[in-house]
This record gives structure tokens, sequence and C-alpha cells, in this order.
């Protein structure tokens, strides 16, 4: 394959120095060069970015739609905090049920947590009768210092669970005011 | 054997596409979307400190989207033909429309450069504010939106009239496979926006983006997120932090 012949003329008398062979070894480059194809065939991805779909309520259609409070318990209120302290991020849920004070619960924030707790609540929610009609709802409610992770974290839960109503609102004072006693009460 | 190995060599060197390169250090989400980002796309790029950057993917837009920014706020007396040319070779951008006009001008393209001119690296973005009239994404967003209007609207007057009931729905839901396939192609040639935010961006952030989309009229909005394994398969087994 890589040899290279020498000889001058056909088998004439053997002229000046003595030859050495000029074959070259090529083991080691064939070698060389299938490692590196390799390892460019294992990192090239041919990958284009991966987006995720997120449908945001129309402005002006929302104004029509009033809060019914009946439905609030096949409604789950979805809290987001985020602890500076632990560099972490934390949520709480609560239901709006009528005449009980809302009772905050933490959920910990990993994706079999969370995912086990929408599956849960999914199930209740398609058990009971009062909520046949609009089905189970999400609610998500994120502060500021919340990271955009765990916006991006609880939609795909959304996804993967199978929950069709969500939506992301703005969060409300006194639900902050839930959060810092719920806080406080864990401190005791 | 050995030619054919350095050809498939020079090929997969040649194509090797390291990470698409960004003057930011962005650090998408994880989630198990599968759905592939299209070239129609104005990407709102969001980095730790909540600065904005925007990026217009199909360069024979950029010009025209400058053009009417600028002339929305008075600055397009500043520009000539050599800061457009500069424009359309950036693939990021991100400053208030006053000191964009200065980096262009500049050419400057590193924070050293930036000093230079006055401009604080930290303080770079495109400005989001609640007041309308200075927040500039809204405007950009609407720039941007309008020059790919033009083009679908004239797309849209060819097509067939089932073809425009299908994709004129909101959802694939009900319709047969053909109308389907119908239906995502349309979707992916749609323009999009595409929010890019890094996993440690304050949603505070996010929310104003958000809303000033939303006071746009666009509704329909998507995350650039990093692929995680469908938790069927990885059963779930993973732990984020």
């Amino acid at each position: 394959m890589a040899e290279i012949d020498t000889s001058q003329g056909g088998g004439g008398k053997k002229k000046g120095p003595k030859k050495v062979s000029t074959k070259v070894d090529m083991t080691p480059m064939v070698d060389l060069a299938f490692l590196l194809i390799t390892f460019f065939m294992l990192t090239t991805t041919f990958s284009t970015p991966k987006v995720m779909q997120v449908l945001m309520p129309d402005k002006t259609e929302n104004k029509n739609e009033k809060k019914d409070e009946s439905f609030g318990k096949c409604t789950v209120i979805v809290l987001g905090d985020y602890d500076e302290a632990k560099k972490e991020n934390k949520l709480y849920w609560y239901q709006v049920i009528k005449g009980q004070p809302p009772e905050l619960a933490e959920i910990e924030y990993s994706s079999e947590k969370m995912r086990e707790f929408f599956s849960k609540k999914k199930k209740d929610v398609a058990r009971d009768p009062d909520c046949s009609k609009q089905g189970f709802v999400v609610v998500i409610k994120l502060k500021d210092q919340a990271r955009f992770n765990a916006m991006v974290d609880i939609l795909d839960e959304m996804a993967i669970v199978g929950v069709n109503r969500y939506g992301i609102q703005d969060i409300e004072p006194r639900e902050l005011d839930l959060i810092k006693g719920f806080k406080a009460q864990e401190k005791k | 054997m050995c030619d054919m190995a350095f050809l498939l060599l020079t090929f997969f060197i040649l194509t090797a596409q390291f990470k698409p390169e960004t003057p930011l250090q962005v650090d998408a989400p994880s989630s198990s979307s599968n759905e592939d980002e299209t070239q129609r796309v104005l990407k709102i790029i969001v980095d730790t400190t909540g600065r904005i950057f925007l990026e217009i993917k199909d360069h024979t837009k950029r010009e025209e989207v400058l053009r009417n920014v600028a002339k929305h706020f008075g600055v397009a007396g500043e520009l000539g033909k050599e800061e457009y040319d500069e424009f359309v070779g950036r693939q990021t951008f991100g400053a208030p429309i006053k000191d964009l006009v200065k980096i262009l001008k500049a050419k400057a393209t590193s924070n050293e450069a930036y000093k230079k001119i006055g401009i604080d690296p930290k303080k770079m973005g495109i400005p989001v504010d609640t007041i309308p009239k200075n927040n500039q994404l809204s405007w950009w967003v609407l720039y941007t939106r309008e020059a790919y209007f033009a083009e679908d609207r004239a797309r849209k007057d060819t097509m067939s009239k089932e073809r425009l009931d299908i994709i004129s729905r909101p959802t694939a839901e009900g319709l047969t496979p053909e109308q389907k396939k119908i239906w995502d192609e349309e979707r992916k040639k749609q323009f999009k926006v595409v929010i890019f935010g890094d996993r440690n961006a304050r949603f505070g952030m996010m929310k104003q983006i958000l809303e000033t989309l939303r006071n746009r009229k666009i509704n329909r909005i998507h995350l650039v997120t990093n692929l995680r394994e469908a938790p069927q398969a990885a059963g779930g087994s993973e732990n984020k932090k």
C-alpha cells in the first residue's frame, strides 16, 4: 500500500550504496485516524436547540373570565420561592376551599417529587364529580426571585403528567404572606 | 481503507459544530420537550444577571428591523450604510438603542472596547420597562414581527382555502394525519419568539418579558431548553439542584 518503488529499471546490477527499505509503517497513523474519527463521530451531535412551547392567555380575552371560588378544590395553586441561603428553589402549594383558611404545604423540589405530587392530585381531581367539567387546573405563581429553571421544570412536569390546563400568574400579596407564615412556622 | 478513513475524518472535522458561540454565558434549563428550533425566530437571550440580548436569526431581516427601530427612537439619521452592515454581521446585540448606535459606529465587540466608548458592559442589555414608551424590547419585537409578517401574508395569499382552514386552528386536535402534517409544517414555518434564558435568571425578569410579549399579542412563546431524557426511559432518576 505504502511502498514506493525505488528500483531503477528492471533487475540491473546493483549500483551505489546499499538500499534501505523505504516501506513506511502506516499502522500508527491509521490508528490515529480512526481514533480521531471515533472522537468526532461521538462528539458531533447535529443538534439544533430544543424548544418548549408555552401558551399564555390572551390579554383581551382574559378579562371576561371571572374567578370562581367554588372550583377551588379542582385547582392547585403552586407558589415558588428561592432560598438564597441554600441556593435552591422552593415550591409550596395550596388549594382554595370554601370556609377554610388556605393551608400551605411544601413540595420537595425534585422532578420525581413534583411528578408524584401532580399525578396524585390529578387522580384525586379526576375522581371528584364536581370537577368533571373543568378538570384539573394548576396555577403557577412564582416570586420574582425564583429562578427561571423552576418555571421550566414545573411546565415540563405539566407536559409529562398531562395537565392540560395550567397558567402562569402574578403572585398576590396575601400569598407572599402565606409563604412568610409558613417559613416562620417551620423555624419553630 | 486508509483513504476512506481520512475522508471520513475530514468530513467530521469540517461538519463538527461546537456549541454555537454566544458572547454570553447562558446555560439553558432542561426539559423533556423534543421540539426543534426553527429558522424564523427572534431569540430573546437572558443571562444570569438579567441582561437582555436579541438575536434575529435570519440576517436578511436585520437591516429592516434596525431601520424601523432607529426611526422610531429618532436615531435613524446617525446610522449609515457602514453601521447597517456592521449590524447585519452581528449575531446578537443588546444595548439601549442610543448605545447601540455608538457600538455600531465604533465597531466595538469586546468588553474593553465598550468601556472605551463609555458603555458599562454590566449595564448593557435591552431595556424592558413597565412604561410602554421606555420598553425598547417591545419595539424590537414589534418591528421584527412586522418584517416577517408581510412575507407570511404573501405566502398565505397563494394558499388554497382548505389549507388556510387547517393552519388557522390553534391545536392539531381532531385533524386527520394528513391534515396534521400540513399543520405541523406550517407551525415550523411560522415566526416564533424564543426565550433563551439562563437557568438562574430571575423569574421577575421573565415575567416582564412575558408581559411585554403578551402586550404585543404574542401568546405562543417558546423556551429554549436542553434535552433531558424522557422520564419513561430514564425512570425519572435524575435529581436536579
